[in-house]
C-alpha cells in the first residue's frame, strides 16, 4: 500500500527524448531547532511538478546536504527526520504549504537550511469496562481539515497501537488542535469471531462516541502530554449476514472483507469466508459505516468478479445482505488531440477512471493509449471521472465526451455488466499561466501569501476536486504562478493565510469573492495580474 | 505496509505443507441446544484475580462449538448445552490459551461428559500471561532509531530455500528507539531488527542498515536465541543496527515492441526475510535507477499500470551496483490446459474444480482458473517458474504433465509466450492410514503429532508431500495419503512455528522412522513409538 502511494506520488520525468543533466547546485543544512545541533540522516526532497522532477538527498554527520546537476525549475523543498516535524522551505506556520524556489541554469543556491522542531508526544493507557488494560487499540490523532469543501475530521500523523499494558505513545506530532480517537482492532487476521464476542465502537477521548463532544487537545511545539486514560465501553455487537452470488447466479467462493469507512480512509479490516452455499456471517461488528467487498479464492485477475456494498450498522443485526458479483466495467474509447496542440502524442499515456463516490479499493485498470489512439480501461461500478493517470509534463485533459455529452466534470455513472464504448478524450498540451506580484497595504512587496484562482460561476465551487480552483505561493522574488487552469471567467485573490484545503469550501470562497479581482483566461494564455494582499480573517 | 506483506507471505506459504484435516465429524444429529450447563471461573495464575472478557469455548465430540465470555469477576456459564462430551478451552489476548486437562500449550485436553439437565460447576482455569520482550534499537553512534521493525524470527523453508521468517507478531520502534513485543507463546526465538530506508529514485546516499539479529550480528550462526517461558518478561534486548553500504540497480525497460517503457514504474521487493521494497518511475528513454538496496535477494519488476505488460527478474545484491539490466515486458502469458479425472469416483461438474498455478515468487500474480464444464481451463499469470495446486474437494493432484514430461514436483517455466496443453491429472484414490502411539513404557499416548513423509528426500519440500495428524478423542489418528513409500514418525510435539516439511527436521527423523509402503486403496494400521527429540 505504502509502495503504491509512493509510486503514485512520484512524478514522471519530462517528455524529452534525451535527458541532459541539470547545471544548478542546491545545498544547505538540517538542524535540530531545540539544540541547534546538526541532524544526521535527515531526508531532503526537492520536487518540481511542472517538469516532473523529484530527487532525494540525505544529510551527512554535519547535517549537510547537497543536490548537484539540478535542472532549472520551480521547486518545493522539504526536510524530514524521524520523530521531528517535517518542514517545507518557506513554511512559517504548522501545516502550511511551503513556498517555491525558482532555480535557474548554472545557479548555485546556498544555505537552504531547515531547523526542525521535535514533534510533540502524547502518551496514555486504554482500559476495558472491567478496568483491564486493552491491547490492540489503535489510537489516532485527528484534526479538522477541509476535504472536498467540507470541514472533516481526518487522521493527522502517526497512529499508535496499545500494547499488553494498554499503553500507547504518539510521537512526531505537529502543533495544532487534535482529537484522539481509539478504535479496537478486533478479529484481525480473519479469526472465526465467536458468537458472544464483545465489540467496542470507536471512541474519542475522554470517552464519548461523537466528535462534537470530544475533548480538544491544543498541542504546542515539542509538548509532552502524558498519562491520558480512557475506558472503552462495549456496544451491542451486530451481526451482518447474507449471500454472495456470481453474475450467473451460482454461489460465489472466496472471502468477504469488511472495512470501516472513516472520513476518506479505511480502518479495522476483518473478514469471513463465504460458505459453499454462498452465505456469509460477520460477527462482532460495532456501529459505524462499512464497506463489504468480496475477494476471490487465490489471486485475482483483471477480469475477476467482485461485489461491493455499503452498510450502515446501527443497533440491529443486518440480515439478508444480497451481493451479486460482476466483472469490472470495460470502457473503450479513443484519444483525440486539441487542434491547437502539438500534433503528436507523447509515448505511454494512460487513461483512467477516478471514483467520485468516496473511497473505493481495487477494480481499476488504467488503459494504455495504443498507436492508433484507442484505449480500453477497466473500472468498478459507480460514478467516476475520466482523466490521465500520471500525465507527462504539460499535457492535460481538455474535454471528455460520451455520446455527444460533455462529461469532463460530471463524470460517468458506470453500471455493473454495462460496458461503455465510444468514449472520446480530448487532450491538449497548451498550458495557461496566471502569474503576478502582491503588495501589502503599505505598498511593500509581500513574500508570504497564498494566491487563489476560482471560477466566477459559483456552481463550479461545489465540484469536489475542481480543476477550476488552484492556488499558488510566492517564490523568492515574491511571484506566484498558477498553471493549467481551463479557459473561463475567474476570480483571483491573495490572502495572508489559508487553512489546508479551505479553498475547497464554498463558504470561504463566498466570503472572499467580493474582494477578488475578475479576469478571463483563454486556452493556453499567459496572464500577469498584480494583487493587493487581503486578510483571510 | 510490512504487516500486509507478512500476511501475504503467510497465505502463500500455507499450501506448501498441507496439514491433514481432522476426519470429518460424523453426521451430527444431536439437537443444537440442550439443558446441560458447564460453569466456572478464570483466574490469573498465581493470583485470586478473576479475569474478565476471556473467551470460553466448549467443543463437542461432533465438532460443534459453544461460546461464552467471562464477566467482571472472571466467571462464565455455558448454558443450554446438549448432552455430550466436550473439551473446554479459555483464550484471551496476551495470555497463553489453555484447554482443560492439557499438559502443555497446543496439547490435547481432556473431555467433560454432561448429561441432560446436569450442571457441572467449578470448571476453572488459571491463565498465564504470554511472554514479553522489551528492548531498544540504536544506530552506530548510539542515537535511537525510529520505525525499525523488530520481530521474533525462525528459520523456515520458502520454495526450497532456507530463510529467516517472522513468527508471531512483531513491533516497531518508537521515537526513543524502544520496542515491546508481547503476546509471545512460550518458545525459543531469534530476534531480528530490520530498518528499511527509502528505496527509490536516484540518490548518492549509500548508507543503510542490514538485518541485525540479537545481540548485534548479521550472521544467524552468531545470533543468540532467547528462551521465553509463559508469563516471562525479558527486557534489555538492545541492539545496535549494523551499517551496510547500499547499492543501486539500473538498466533499461522496453515494451514488447522494443519501445522505451516510459509512463511505467520500476520496483524492487525483497524475496527474503521481512518484507520491504520501493520503486521509481521509468524515465522517458526507458532508463531506471533504484537506489538504497541493502545486500539481499530481490525481485526487480517493471510493469505498466494495471499490469497489462510486465517483466520480472530475480536479482541478488552484494557490494557492487547492478547496471545495464535489460527488461523486456510482455503481456501476461496465458496458460491453457485440461483436467483429467480417473474413475475413482463419480465425475464432478468441471466448474466445481479450480486450478491454482502458483508463481515461485509469491509477490507476483499467480494463475487462478475456474475449470469449465468441458474440463478445460485457461488463466493468465506472471511469467516465471510455477507449480500447480488444486482446490477441488475430495479430488487431489496426482500428476501434472507438460509436453509429456512429469512436472508435478519440479514445476515448470512459464514463458512470456504462455503455455498450451498443461495436463492436470486428478484422483480421489488414496490409502487410509490409522493407528496409535505408545510411549517408552508402552502406554498409549493421548497427545502427539504423527508425521508421514516420502522416502525420497527430493520430494520433502514439494507441496502436498508431507502429512501430519493429531489424535482424535479416542487417542487414535487417521490420515489419507496418496499411495507411495513413506517414513512414519510420532513426536510429542512439533515446536511452535516449525514447518513439518523442513528437511533439517525430516533428515533427523528419518533414522528412527518406521518405513511404510502402501498402495492406493489399501488400509494400514500402525503402532508408532515416540522419536527422540529433534534439534531445531
Amino acid at each position: 500500500m505504502l509502495i503504491l502511494i509512493a509510486l503514485l506520488a512520484i512524478g514522471q520525468p519530462p517528455a524529452a527524448d534525451v535527458e541532459k543533466p541539470g547545471t544548478a547546485t542546491l545545498r544547505g543544512h538540517v538542524l535540530a531547532a531545540d539544540t541547534g545541533r546538526p541532524l544526521r540522516k535527515a531526508q531532503v526532497r526537492i520536487f518540481a511538478a511542472e517538469i516532473r522532477e523529484n530527487r532525494l538527498a540525505t544529510t551527512d554527520d554535519d547535517g549537510r546536504y547537497e543536490f548537484k546537476e539540478v535542472k532549472a525549475g520551480r521547486y518545493t523543498i522539504n526536510a524530514t527526520k524521524g520523530s521531528y516535524i517535517s518542514l517545507s522551505y518557506g513554511q512559517t506556520r504548522p501545516l502550511e504549504a511551503g513556498t517555491p524556489l525558482e532555480i535557474k541554469d548554472g545557479q548555485t543556491v546556498e544555505r537552504v537550511d531547515f531547523s526542525l522542531p521535535r514533534g510533540a508526544v502524547i502518551t496514555g493507557r486504554i482500559f476495558d469496562e472491567f478496568g483491564e488494560p486493552l491491547s490492540d487499540v489503535m489510537v489516532a490523532p485527528m484534526r479538522y481539515q477541509f476535504v472536498q469543501g467540507k470541514r472533516t475530521l481526518v487522521g493527522a500523523g502517526r497512529q499508535s497501537t496499545t500494547d499488553d499494558n494498554g499503553e500507547f505513545r504518539l510521537f512526531g506530532i505537529t502543533p495544532g488542535q487534535y482529537y484522539l480517537q481509539a478504535t479496537w482492532r478486533s478479529n484481525m487476521g480473519f479469526g472465526p469471531g465467536g458468537e458472544n464476542q464483545p465489540a467496542y465502537a470507536p471512541m474519542f477521548f475522554p470517552g464519548v462516541l461523537e466528535a462534537s463532544e470530544a475533548q480538544r487537545f491544543t498541542i504546542g511545539v515539542s509538548q509532552q502530554l502524558s498519562d491520558l486514560v480512557m475506558t472503552l465501553k462495549p456496544t451491542r455487537a451486530v451481526r451482518i449476514s447474507g449471500t454472495v452470488l456470481t453474475s450467473d447466479g451460482r454461489p460465489a467462493t472466496g472471502m468477504l472483507n469488511v472495512v470501516r469507512v472513516v472520513g476518506m480512509g479505511f480502518t479495522s479490516n476483518m473478514g469471513a469466508m463465504i460458505k459453499p452455499d454462498g452465505s456469509f456471517q460477520l460477527n462482532g461488528i460495532a456501529p459505524g459505516e462499512y464497506q463489504l467487498r468480496t475477494f476471490p479464492n487465490g489471486p485475482s485477475g483483471p477480469d475477476s468478479e467482485t461485489a461491493m456494498a455499503k452498510v450502515t450498522v446501527a443497533g440491529d443485526d443486518i440480515t439478508d445482505v444480497q451481493l451479486v458479483t460482476s466483472k469490472p466495467v470495460s470502457v473503450a474509447g479513443r484519444v483525440i488531440l486539441d487542434p491547437g496542440a502539438a500534433q503528436s502524442l507523447p509515448a505511454s499515456l494512460f487513461v483512467t477512471a477516478f471514483p467520485m463516490d468516496g473511497p473505493s479499493f481495487g477494480g481499476l485498470t488504467p488503459g494504455r493509449v495504443a498507436d492508433d489512439y484507442t484505449f480500453e480501461l477497466k473500472t468498478s461500478p459507480g460514478r467516476a471521472r475520466i482523466s490521465l493517470s500520471n500525465p507527462p509534463a504539460g499535457w492535460s485533459v481538455r474535454a471528455v465526451r460520451l455520446d455527444g455529452a460533455d462529461v469532463t466534470d460530471s463524470g460517468i455513472e458506470f453500471k455493473p455488466n454495462r460496458n461503455v464504448r465510444g468514449l472520446e478524450v480530448e487532450l491538449t498540451n497548451k498550458v495557461s499561466v496566471v502569474t503576478g506580484l502582491v503588495t501589502t497595504g503599505r505598498s511593500e512587496a509581500s513574500r508570504d501569501y497564498t494566491a487563489i484562482a476560482f471560477p466566477q460561476d459559483s456552481d463550479r465551487w461545489k465540484d469536489t476536486n475542481s480543476r477550476y480552483i488552484r492556488t499558488g505561493r510566492p517564490d523568492q522574488d515574491g511571484r506566484f504562478k498558477i498553471s493549467g487552469l481551463p479557459s473561463g471567467d475567474y476570480l483571483l485573490i491573495a490572502v495572508d493565510h489559508i487553512n489546508p484545503g479551505e479553498f475547497s469550501d464554498p463558504e470561504f470562497l463566498e466570503r472572499i469573492r467580493t474582494k477578488a479581482t475578475r479576469f478571463s483566461l483563454s486556452e493556453g494564455e499567459t496572464k500577469s495580474i498584480d494583487l493587493k494582499l487581503n486578510s483571510s480573517s | 505496509m510490512s504487516r500486509a506483506f507478512l500476511c501475504l507471505v503467510a497465505l502463500v506459504v500455507l499450501p506448501a505443507a498441507v496439514l491433514a484435516q481432522p476426519p470429518a465429524p460424523a453426521r451430527d444429529v444431536t439437537p443444537q441446544t440442550g439443558t446441560a450447563v458447564i460453569r466456572g471461573r478464570v483466574l490469573v495464575d498465581g493470583t485470586d484475580h478473576g479475569l474478565p472478557r476471556t473467551q470460553i469455548r466448549a467443543t463437542s465430540d461432533k465438532g460443534r462449538t459453544y461460546d461464552a465470555n467471562t464477566d467482571s469477576d472472571g466467571r462464565y456459564e455455558l448454558k443450554q448445552l446438549p448432552a455430550g462430551s466436550y473439551t473446554v478451552s479459555a483464550s484471551r489476548s496476551n495470555y497463553v490459551a489453555h484447554t482443560l486437562g492439557q499438559k502443555r500449550p497446543g496439547g490435547a485436553g481432556t473431555r467433560i461428559d454432561v448429561a441432560d439437565g446436569q450442571t457441572i460447576a467449578a470448571v476453572d482455569f488459571k491463565l498465564v500471561r504470554a511472554g514479553v520482550i522489551i528492548g531498544r534499537v540504536v544506530d552506530e553512534v548510539g542515537d535511537p532509531v525510529t520505525d525499525v521493525q523488530v520481530a521474533p524470527v525462525r528459520s523456515q523453508l520458502m520454495n526450497g530455500t532456507r530463510q529467516m521468517m517472522p513468527t508471531g507478531r512483531g513491533a516497531t520502534t518508537n521515537d526513543l528507539g524502544e520496542f515491546r513485543i508481547f503476546g509471545l507463546a512460550p518458545g525459543r526465538y531469534y530476534i531480528a531488527a530490520v530498518y528499511r530506508g527509502a528505496m527509490g529514485g536516484d540518490s548518492d546516499d549509500r548508507s543503510g542498515y542490514g538485518a541485525t539479529y540479537y545481540p548485534g550480528t548479521g550472521n544467524i550462526a552468531q545470533a543468540q536465541r532467547i528462551t521465553i517461558a509463559a508469563g516471562q518478561t525479558i527486557d534489555s534486548v538492545n541492539f545496535t543496527l549494523l551499517p551496510v553500504r547500499t547499492v543501486k540497480v539500473s538498466g533499461i525497460a522496453l515494451d514488447a515492441q522494443g519501445r522505451p517503457l516510459s509512463g511505467a514504474f520500476s520496483s524492487v521487493m525483497t524475496r527474503s526475510f521481512m518484507a520491504g521494497g520501493g520503486g521509481t518511475a521509468i524515465r522517458p528513454d526507458g532508463k531506471f535507477t533504484i537506489s538504497g538496496l541493502t545486500p539481499g535477494d530481490y525481485a526487480l519488476r517493471v510493469s505498466l499500470p494495471g499490469n497489462s505488460e510486465s517483466a520480472t527478474m530475480p536479482i541478488t545484491t552484494a557490494d557492487a551496483d547492478l547496471t545495464d539490466i535489460q527488461l523486456i515486458t510482455s503481456k501476461p502469458p496465458t496458460i491453457r490446459g485440461r483436467v483429467v479425472l480417473d474413475d475413482s469416483a463419480p465425475s464432478p461438474k468441471g466448474s466445481s474444480l479450480r486450478v491454482f498455478i502458483q508463481n515461485d515468487l509469491p509477490m507476483l500474480p499467480s494463475g487462478n482458473a475456474q475449470v469449465k464444464d468441458d474440463f478445460t481451463f485457461e488463466t493468465t499469470m506472471a511469467a516465471g517458474h510455477a507449480r500447480v495446486n488444486l482446490f477441488g474437494g475430495d479430488w487431489r493432484l496426482r500428476t501434472v504433465r507438460l509436453g509429456g514430461a512429469d512436472v508435478t514436483d519440479a514445476g515448470f517455466d512459464v514463458p512470456p509466450t504462455g503455455i498450451n496443453g498443461l495436463v492436470v491429472e486428478l484422483s480421489t484414490r488414496h490409502a487410509d492410514l490409522s493407528g496409535t502411539v505408545v510411549d517408552a513404557n508402552g502406554a498409549a499416548a493421548r497427545d502427539y503429532v504423527v508425521l508421514i513423509f516420502p522416502q525420497d528426500a527430493e520430494r520433502w519440500t514439494r507441496p502436498n508431500a508431507v502429512f501430519t495428524a493429531r489424535p482424535s478423542a479416542d487417542g487414535a489418528f487417521k490420515l489419507r495419503v496418496p499411495g507411495g513409500d513413506y517414513y512414519a514418525v510420532a513426536l510429542e510435539e512439533l515446536e511452535q512455528g516449525a514447518a513439518p516439511n523442513d528437511p533439517d527436521i525430516l533428515g533427523q527423523l528419518r533414522d528412527g522412522a518406521q518405513r511404510l509402503s502402501i498402495a492406493d486403496g489399501e488400509t494400514r494400521s500402525l503402532v508408532l513409538k515416540f522419536s527422540p527429540l529433534v534439534v531445531y
